[in-house]
């Protein structure tokens, strides 16, 4: 089985991986009634016991699991017991090795501890990916990232690590010297966001660095959906002269879908993940083809268990099968969009994806932009701030023009346009914050 | 899955739970010993077995129970 990492759960008969998964989902649940505090009483409070639990042998019993959520999850992580993961830990708090948070940009960060056995399989899994990627020991990869709180890229570096290649870490180095030292030290395959990939290529041109002439043949992306937005992936690529990569996962849940060579769409990991597929209202199973939103329980981590957790991820499934041999299902276009970044604007349902697709329509942008929503006198504004390469900084009124244009037909809304000159806007090295939405309480 | 690849699966089987014996036992012996180093590099080595244990026993341990168990029920069923 070429390209798989380990074929005996990747190219597992569909049938057997389906009860594989079901046996897994009831052993975790039973794990984490009897050593998550907070599962204790989530499942007890939802009138569920321990032989409940050791029943659920369908899919349909799946549902009887309640779902979970980042608020409760945070709320559960107030308080002084267990500091600072509080009600979540289900080990002895000396197992816990790795210490990660998330943004905050809700109010406050979820941190996250996981034991060294949580994060070798943390390890194993971005292993997994890089290998359906075609990343093996002879490969030099550079990983742009600050190597900070956020989980991001440290699994790469430590996946990486597995397959034997050579890892460059970019640190706190900057945009500059890490073309350069990708370009110098001949690095094969590269790890960043697509924004930053986006970044690097409009720095390098600055600097006359040829990014296409370096040996970078893959690109892998994460943290954003950039890399499954045909026109910000074909963008990259054609800056780079590489392939590029996207996948799908979050501190809770990491790594829950990837692309493999074949991109046909993204695989979901079913090996270490019951991913459902629900409609972002009733929370009842859709079909391929519908979009649904993703409820994941992880198999293996043992620090802190997530069962039925709600990511607000909206997917499309596919019915196709993969060429790679991969018996996992597929979803088409990455991350649709965010149940919780939908939002309607002046009676219509607004996307931000949407903007991403518009501006990467127009070759005149260098893909930085921010979209800021605003109520004034009941009357809903959006303005959309986007960044022009520096030698067409004499035809922002023509691109101005353009941009309403494009964004007229992804959003079916009327925005307001503001072309700035290159390197206005903050760059981002982990995930791109380019959504603002003000208004405040008035928020629908 | 064939007979020759599930028995292959099931000798690696057995080592990865062989090399699980040594590893907590070499880290109990580092507790014994008040070696620290040896309970610390033995941990990491857990760490690895585990992933092991994920993708080769598990499914061997769920899957192939499940095969004992379907071909249980078919000779029952023969037997009726």
């Amino acid at each position: 089985m070429k390209d798989m990492w380990n074929p005996v759960l990747e190219a597992m008969p569909l049938e057997d991986l389906r009860f594989f998964q079901l046996t897994k989902f009831r052993e975790q649940c039973i794990y984490a009634y009897m050593h998550s505090p907070f599962y204790k009483g989530k499942f007890t409070e939802a009138g569920l016991r321990l032989k409940d639990l050791d029943q659920i042998d369908t899919l349909v019993k799946v549902d009887q699991i309640p779902v979970s959520s980042k608020e409760e999850y945070i709320n559960a992580q107030k308080g002084e017991k267990n500091f600072p993961y509080g009600a979540l830990l289900a080990v002895p708090i000396e197992q816990i090795s790795a210490f990660h948070q998330t943004s905050g940009t809700s109010g406050f960060p979820l941190r996250w501890g996981d034991s060294w056995a949580d994060w070798e399989w943390y390890a194993d899994i971005w292993a997994t990916i890089l290998y359906a990627r075609g990343l093996r020991n002879h490969d030099r990869v550079y990983i742009a990232f600050p190597y900070n709180l956020f989980m991001a890229f440290w699994g790469g570096h430590y996946g990486a690590e597995k397959i034997g290649a050579e890892v460059i870490p970019g640190g706190t180095t900057s945009t500059e010297q890490r073309i350069r030292d990708i370009a110098d030290l001949r690095c094969t395959a590269l790890m960043c966001t697509p924004s930053y990939a986006l970044s690097m290529a409009e720095a390098a041109r600055q600097v006359g660095i040829d990014l296409r002439a370096t040996a970078v043949s893959k690109i892998f992306c994460t943290g954003e959906p950039g890399a499954s937005v045909r026109l910000t992936k074909k963008r990259i690529e054609d800056s780079w002269n590489a392939q590029v990569f996207d996948h799908a996962g979050a501190t809770e849940t990491p790594l829950w879908s990837f692309q493999c060579k074949e991109q046909q769409g993204l695989h979901i990991n079913e090996a270490h993940y019951l991913v459902e597929i629900l409609h972002p209202e009733t929370f009842e199973p859709v079909g391929e083809g519908e979009t649904g939103t993703v409820v994941a329980t992880n198999f293996v981590r043992k620090g802190m268990p997530v069962i039925r957790y709600d990511l607000k991820d909206l997917v499309k499934l596919s019915a196709d099968k993969c060429r790679c041999g991969r018996t996992w299902r597929i979803t088409e276009g990455g991350i649709i969009g965010r149940r919780d970044e939908l939002t309607k604007v002046r009676g219509v349902l607004f996307s931000p994806k949407n903007v991403d697709k518009a501006i990467m329509g127009i070759s005149e942008l260098n893909g930085e932009f921010e979209t800021i929503i605003t109520r004034e006198k009941e009357y809903d504004n959006v303005l959309v701030r986007a960044e022009v390469f520096k030698e067409y900084k004499n035809a922002k009124e023509e691109i101005a023009h353009n941009l309403a244009r494009g964004l007229r037909s992804t959003t079916t809304l009327r925005c307001n346009i503001e072309i700035v000159s290159s390197g206005t806007l903050p760059r981002h090295e982990t995930k791109a914050k380019r959504f603002k939405d003000l208004r405040g309480h008035l928020h629908q | 899955m064939n007979k020759r690849e599930t028995r292959l699966l099931r000798s690696i089987n057995k080592e990865i739970l062989r090399l699980e014996v040594v590893a907590l036992n070499l880290k109990n012996m580092g507790a014994e010993a008040d070696l620290p180093v040896l309970i610390y590099n033995a941990n990491r080595i857990l760490g690895s077995i585990n992933a092991l244990k994920l993708n080769i026993s598990d499914p061997l341990r769920i899957v192939y129970s499940r095969t004992a168990v379907l071909l249980a029920e078919h000779k029952s069923s023969e037997n009726i």
